[in-house]
């Protein structure tokens, strides 16, 4: 039977591509709502400008969220499916996906580019691997996977990746004559004029929730009010989310020029802080200086709240605030004024209460991250020392916290030899403090943390190949991580840094031609991965083959030297 | 109801209605979402006939089972083996074997039979706790792989087994590698498998206590297989050509295969003692009129995942929905989800039939069909058979068709064949 009827059948006559208003209006909502599972989406395309331009209506809209688009291209059809494999399974910054912080991300695959049957074949397999990856994806993967492929290909995907298109939520050709006419390079662009698609997509979009607190604004105005410090964070937020930063900050200084008198002094600094920010980000920097100074002297003044709770939340405040005029010091590249807020820094941290941890680590962060300025090489030093010193004193999570960061910032200060030196005291340091407290270290966490702490000295010493200390460093860090897995089993995914902690010793071992040492490490790293389930396994399956390497080696190496 | 609970109950109906997450189903509580009972017709059932014929047979033997992608396979093969190992004199395991072969290259029946070994190895360990001789495999399966694998310094029957999966499924030139070492002597690899399953067998009875009890490894996700000709003829030459070759003495096997295989090889069934097909939802007669009670089964799974759906949409316009799909399900998702993101600015429940049509328009130009692809599919439409052609380079066409969910099977009695109902406007214009 016909599932519809004569009159909606000549409707649905209609061909060719959808309008780029529909489609993008279809994806928005698709990205907003995906939750349980991201929405794939198959998008064909001859023409790089109507990409372009999805793509970066597409940036914009998750560029408010925390997990920002990851973009695959690739320019050697040569190195395909294997540069995307590598890709699909590494994190955005390089690192192995298993042991990555970050675990998911939106994914936006270009395979459009590229002619000639070179390319095809690239295609082919591509379209395979993504297919038969099709699980592993996802795992990785939230809102989105969008594949962008050459308009001739629409009909092969079904061929050549069934289980793709079974569960495809949406499989489109792009327009491309009208979108090509226009001029996409200047991103900012497509939220100033008219081409910014129009639609109705659902009920509350965020110009429509922009359009109402604009009306209330409005209307408070007329009354002669000021608005609400809800009302203008939201309003502020709005404006700046569909990018036009110039307008949101408009509306801040209106904001603050209506409020001369009797504005209330969560909304004064909320205007001034959102005025740096927007300045820091147009790249006005003299007015993000005069923003954020204003803002420091405002925390000045009411630096003595009358409740500690009301302390606190200055002290807060105030740091968010040094961290961003630190930022914008950096940027100007005046370094007088930068190493005035680092001490201001030292001494707000001085006044936290010692059980105020976050804070206290805001503020190591802040000085750890005035390291990597413009700082001369000595001035760097003293401030990565003196977090140390000021880490120390604080509660041992925070010193542990420090220790890991500043090993992580002595990388990048490339002094390899005083970085290991450094990251060993600080080490040594907690080590002895959980020594001394012992009761922390029985708590998961803190072993953890300080297994963390021992692979990262284990690196330090590495990059300057004292591979004893390294190998000693490790096999106290395998220890910490055993132990937390033994304790909380390896739902608290410490059982990542396991694995590469094993894989590092065992290297180091073959090294050195212990391969009996390797061999068990590699035995210990193989049933460490059967003992989890079948899905973490599959996130490990290339560790699984290295281990299996690395196992024959070891046995054929152990066989040739008997 | 204000815009905030529109937005806030269509997202929760869009999030409600996932395409891709229909086959977890790992513990206890995921039973509960379970539809029982879902694809019986008529008092038939696929999943009671298959368990019918496991506790009837006499001996161990081999079964097929098969279905499209999206119509709740994997999920129906777990519930087969709770049923089963509700019974007395029957033992129960399953195995996605996709975690041990790669499905995207060739097939041949000596990897098939050792990541089915594997499987069984891993499956008897993890959901029996019991340990398996790693003598036994040494003896029995190693032997015949030892020249490519060197992995007998393990003393861990799981670690190994888990080390040759991996293999298997990731190392394709060690795949090929154990292709020709047991091309060479396939009827060696079968007499070990053979053993090793026996002493397997023998092992679970004896720590079980059943002595008389049938043993059966249910292999899950082969249907998955797919790819260019050399793949289906390596399908082909597997579970018909080789069909004798997979029978074990005292281990019986149900085999999740392509849905597409009894339509392209018909006489495939008769070389199993069973093949059970998971049809669509039969929610049109042979006659294309409406089908009620499966357009009623329909519906109640939408029910059971969102309890609010009237407030998104009249009972008409989902039965409309469920037409066009032809009763497969993962269509159905398709189809509710594009009409869900098209509601935004619409009153609910509701009212309006052109949201409806625009995403039955939508969702039917994804299809792209080529002249010969719109003749087959007429003359399926026309016949309700699969006698279409005996040229076998077609098969390969036609299984395609069948995955993109272009062919649908249905059954009433017998199995019939139609066309999705969403491509009739394609086909009438073409």
């Amino acid at each position: 039977m016909n599932s519809l009827t004569a009159p909606e059948r000549a409707a649905a006559s209609r061909n060719g591509a959808q309008p780029l208003d529909e489609i993008w209006a279809e994806l928005d909502t698709r990205i907003r709502w995906s939750e349980r599972a991201p929405a794939i989406v198959l998008f064909f395309s001859d023409a790089a400008a109507s990409v372009k331009r999805l793509r970066e209506m597409t940036t914009q809209a998750l560029s408010y969220n925390t997990m920002k688009l990851r973009l695959l291209q690739f320019d050697d059809a040569s190195e395909l499916p294997q540069a995307l494999v590598q890709a699909l399974f590494s994190a955005p910054d390089g690192t192995d996906l298993a042991v990555s912080a970050i675990q998911t991300w939106p994914l936006w695959i270009e395979l459009y580019n590229g002619l000639g049957p070179e390319w095809d074949k690239a295609r082919h397999d591509c379209l395979r691997t993504l297919n038969s990856s099709r699980n592993q994806m996802l795992e990785h993967t939230s809102k989105l996977i969008a594949i962008v492929l050459p308009l001739s290909w629409h009909r092969r995907v079904q061929e050549i990746a069934p289980d793709l298109f079974s569960v495809r939520s949406m499989m489109v050709d792009l327009p491309h004559e009208a979108l090509d006419q226009f001029d996409v390079s200047d991103s900012t662009s497509v939220w100033q004029n008219d081409f910014f698609p129009k639609y109705d997509a659902e009920a509350i979009t965020p110009s429509e929730e922009e359009r109402i607190l604009q009306a209330e604004y409005e209307r408070l105005k007329l009354l002669g009010k000021l608005p609400g410090f809800e009302l203008a964070q939201r309003l502020g937020d709005r404006i700046a989310e569909r990018g036009d930063f110039h307008a949101a900050r408009a509306f801040f200084s209106e904001v603050l020029e209506r409020g001369d008198v009797g504005l209330n002094e969560d909304l004064y600094c909320l205007a001034l802080s959102s005025c740096a920010y927007l300045s820091l980000e147009m790249d006005d920097l003299q007015a993000a200086r005069t923003f954020v100074e204003q803002l420091l002297l405002v925390h000045k003044i009411i630096g003595n709240g009358n409740s500690d709770d009301d302390q606190l939340a200055i002290k807060n405040n105030s740091a968010s605030t040094l961290l961003l005029a630190l930022q914008i010091y950096q940027r100007i590249g005046d370094s007088g004024k930068a190493a005035e807020v680092l001490k201001e820094s030292e001494r707000l941290f001085q006044n936290f209460p010692p059980n105020q941890q976050t804070s206290r680590i805001q503020i190591i962060s802040l000085l750890l991250a005035g390291v990597n300025s413009t700082f001369s090489n000595e001035q760097r030093l003293r401030f990565t020392e003196k977090s140390v010193l000021l880490a120390r004193e604080g509660v041992v999570l925070a010193n542990l916290e420090s220790s890991q960061l500043l090993a992580e910032c002595l990388f990048a200060l490339g002094n390899a030899k005083l970085a290991c030196g450094l990251a060993s005291d600080a080490a040594l340091n907690f080590i002895e403090s959980l020594e001394i407290m012992a009761e922390l270290d029985q708590i998961p966490k803190i072993v953890a943390y300080k297994g963390v702490v021992l692979a990262t000295l284990a690196k330090a010493a590495l990059a300057i190949d004292r591979t004893t200390m390294a190998a000693e460093s490790l096999e106290k860090a395998i220890d910490c991580f055993e132990k937390v897995n033994a304790v909380v089993g390896t739902q608290n995914r410490q059982w990542l840094n396991l694995l590469q902690a094993y894989q590092d010793l065992t290297r180091l071992q073959m090294a050195s031609k212990h391969y009996d040492l390797a061999q068990k490490n590699c035995e210990a790293a193989i049933s460490l991965i059967a003992t989890l389930t079948l899905a973490e396994q599959k996130s490990v399956e290339n560790r699984l083959a290295e281990f299996q390497t690395l196992l024959l080696t070891c046995v054929s190496a152990e066989k040739r030297a008997a | 109801m204000d815009k905030l609970q529109k937005r806030k109950l269509l997202k929760a109906f869009y999030n409600a209605i996932p395409l891709q997450d229909d086959t977890r189903i790992n513990n206890d509580d995921d039973w509960k979402s379970y539809v029982p009972n879902l694809h019986d017709n008529n008092g038939f059932n696929p999943i009671d006939e298959l368990a019918e014929a496991i506790g009837l047979a006499n001996s161990a033997a081999n079964y097929l089972f098969c279905g499209h992608r999206g119509t709740g396979k994997s999920i129906e093969l777990k519930h087969l083996v709770r049923q089963l190992n509700r019974e007395d004199d029957v033992i129960a395991l399953y195995v996605d074997i996709a975690d041990y072969l790669d499905l995207s290259s060739e097939l041949g029946v000596g990897d098939l039979l050792l990541a089915v070994m594997v499987g069984l190895t891993i499956a008897v360990k993890d959901q029996l706790k019991i340990d398996l001789s790693i003598e036994t495999f040494r003896e029995r399966i190693l032997d015949f792989v030892k020249s490519e694998i060197d992995l007998e310094f393990t003393a861990n029957l799981q670690i190994l087994a888990l080390s040759i999966g991996a293999k298997l499924k990731q190392d394709q030139s060690f795949k090929q590698r154990v292709q020709d070492a047991t091309a060479q002597n396939i009827n060696g690899l079968i007499a070990s498998s053979n053993k090793f399953a026996t002493e397997a067998v023998a092992k679970i009875r004896t720590e079980r206590n059943k002595k008389d009890a049938k043993v059966v490894l249910v292999v899950d996700s082969l249907e998955q297989l797919y790819g260019d000709e050399r793949i289906f003829r390596s399908l082909d030459q597997t579970f018909y050509t080789n069909a004798s070759r997979l029978k074990l003495t005292m281990l019986s096997m149900v085999f999740s295969v392509p849905a597409y295989l009894p339509f392209v090889m018909p006489g495939i069934g008769a070389l199993y003692s069973s093949l059970a097909c998971l049809p669509q939802f039969k929610v049109r007669t042979r006659e294309g009129e409406p089908y009620q009670d499966g357009i009623d089964k329909m519906r109640s799974v939408i029910e059971r995942r969102c309890k609010e759906w009237a407030e998104v949409l009249q009972q008409s316009h989902v039965e409309r929905l469920i037409v066009a799909s032809g009763g497969n399900l993962r269509i159905l998702i398709q189809l509710l989800q594009k009409l869900t993101t098209k509601l935004a600015s619409e009153e609910l429940p509701l009212s309006r039939d052109e949201p409806v049509i625009s995403a039955i328009n939508d969702v039917r130009n994804e299809y792209r069909l080529s002249k010969q692809e719109i003749s087959w599919l007429k003359a399926i439409k026309k016949e309700k058979s699969s006698s279409l052609t005996n040229d076998s380079s077609d098969h390969e066409a036609l299984a395609r068709l069948f995955n993109a969910h272009l062919i649908l099977d249905y059954r009433n009695g017998a199995l019939w064949y139609d066309t999705l109902p969403l491509i009739d406007e394609l086909l009438d214009s073409a």
